[in-house]
């Protein structure tokens, strides 16, 4: 594929009084949210059902399971599903549900790496691709046949090293067409290469849409990060931590952060800096795919996959968010940051300054979705409202919106 | 008292007995949180000149095979990590928020380097 000329990097005006995303996007309106999509219980149950069971979830990453053998199990607690995901002697990725076929009990937790999963109670043993192995005193069960107590297997697909699932035995859409345009964006971006370096969660009594909201803009940024990085992503040229630009891809959504040009390094970000890549590198160069609205200061990209990551894309390394509903006003957030793996010592120093910066930041979020849920509750307000800044967040509501045809 | 660190470094030895060398992200930041302001102040005025050093010297060994008193330097420099925000914009050991700290889950991370069982010449 040819590629296009590469032309000056742009710098968008951040402090204009004209109201730029919604104008690009008059399809996503301007109107005040109501607060039931945050709180109606009918409307969580619609989202367990309808969306979390039909539509593909970022469950894993390849790199958990890169050998045959090697396997993890994951909680869905929305979807009342234990998950296995394991790599076959055929190098193939599967996800099964955890449940024994005799009488419905565990084969697999944790992680690591077998040749069976066996199960604890009466000895099932099951192959890394579901067969049925072995039952002990099987010639006791009457008329069944081996073939067809394999685990119960959930569609299964990577994609550029991501693990989606589905638990719909027909999905409506190929991971391909749910993804749409994010896949021609980022098909050459170098997932596989990075690894997960730093990883954190938290349970939080808010419904997971409220804090999804808190990593989809910037605009709170040099209030809520005062105390780690209150300048690198708000200076003069955007104050008030505005999207550099704005795009979207069927239900997924792509907003740019950029970062401040007159931010001073703090003394250890400068030790860092001269060790490897850290997070506030103002690299110019970047992985194919990073930067797609071509900005002079561009941070990262905030890729909202629907319906539940945010798959963010820097220059230099990528994290994600993931919120993943527990009952309507609780949710499990998981953060994740990958970086190359670390080629020398130095290197385990500088990526450490990047993990610490981000750990120390997402905790001064973590509080914000709890507050707001409560005062959501209190009933006080019948809508919350979206700045154009926050268009992400706009769009996010009409996504969920149209996936389940709400009236609201 | 055997000597835990690279002779180079003996200077910072009493950073060894005084627990800030520990293996896990979990346990730095528990050193930290469990500090004074002006405890951190002076790991950080300690290791601060050195950290430049501790990075050249560690670079002389492969990440498969560090040696344990290259190991100890090597978590002297994550704490000095883990502490660095705290000193410099924080002004506090720990954020200032009511959200606890125990409730934020630090996954164990991927052991990205292997701890020698060979003494460093």
């Amino acid at each position: 594929m040819a590629s296009l000329p590469i032309s000056e990097p742009i710098v968008p005006d951040l402090t204009t009084k004209e109201r730029v995303n919604a104008s690009q996007h008059p399809e996503l309106g301007t109107g005040p949210i109501p607060v039931e999509f945050f709180l109606s219980e009918e409307i969580f149950q619609r989202e367990a059902d309808e969306i979390f069971g039909r539509y593909w979830l970022v469950i894993g990453r390849s790199e958990q399971v890169r050998n045959s053998g090697d396997y993890f199990v994951y909680e869905v607690e929305v979807q009342k599903t234990s998950v296995i995901v394991a790599k076959g002697k055929d190098g193939k990725v599967r996800a099964f549900h955890n449940i024994c076929r005799h009488r419905g009990n565990r084969v697999a937790s944790g992680a690591g790496n077998c040749r069976h999963f066996v199960c604890q109670n009466h000895g099932w043993a099951f192959t890394m691709d579901g067969k049925l192995a072995s039952a002990p005193d099987f010639s006791q069960f009457h008329d069944l046949d081996k073939a067809t107590l394999g685990l119960v297997e959930i569609n299964c697909e990577v994609w550029n090293s991501f693990i989606f699932i589905n638990f719909d035995k027909n999905p409506a859409q190929t991971l391909i067409e749910q993804l749409g345009g994010f896949v021609e964006q980022y098909r050459d971006y170098p997932f596989e290469s990075l690894v997960c370096g730093g990883q954190w969660s938290s349970k939080l009594r808010c419904n997971w849409k409220v804090f999804q909201d808190i990593f989809q803009e910037a605009y709170h940024v040099s209030t809520v990060h005062a105390g780690t990085f209150p300048t690198f992503y708000a200076g003069p040229i955007n104050p008030f931590g505005r999207p550099g630009g704005f795009k979207t891809w069927g239900l997924n959504r792509s907003a740019t952060v950029v970062y401040n040009p007159e931010y001073e390094a703090t003394p250890i970000e400068k030790v860092a800096a001269a060790l490897g890549t850290t997070w506030t590198d103002m690299a110019t160069e970047g992985f194919p795919g990073s930067n797609w609205s071509n900005n002079k200061y561009f941070a990262f990209d905030i890729n909202g996959t629907f319906p539940n990551i945010l798959i963010d894309v820097a220059s230099g390394f990528f994290f994600t968010h993931q919120f993943w509903p527990i009952s309507v006003n609780e949710t499990r957030w998981v953060g994740s940051v990958y970086f190359l793996p670390p080629r020398k010592p130095s290197e385990l120093l500088s990526q450490e300054q990047a993990y610490i910066l981000i750990r120390d930041a997402w905790r001064e979020d973590l509080s914000l979705g709890e507050a707001a849920q409560l005062a959501l509750e209190s009933r006080a307000m019948d809508h919350v409202h979206f700045a154009d800044s926050e268009i992400a967040l706009r769009h996010s509501f009409e996504a969920m919106k149209q996936a389940l045809n709400l009236d609201l | 008292m055997s000597q835990r660190l690279p002779d180079l470094f003996a200077s910072l030895e009493l950073y060894v007995d005084g627990g800030w060398s520990v293996a896990t992200q979990q346990e730095r930041n528990d050193k930290r949180c469990g500090s004074t302001l002006d405890e951190l102040n002076a790991f950080y005025c300690a290791m601060m000149p050195h950290i430049a050093a501790v990075a050249d010297y560690l670079n002389h060994y492969p990440l498969e095979a560090i040696p344990p008193q290259a190991a100890r330097l090597l978590q002297l420099g994550l704490m000095l990590m883990e502490i660095a925000p705290a000193v410099e914009v924080m002004k506090s050991p720990d954020i200032p928020t009511d959200f606890a700290r125990e409730r934020l889950i630090i996954h164990p991370q991927i052991q990205n380097y292997k701890v020698s069982s060979v003494r460093a010449a």
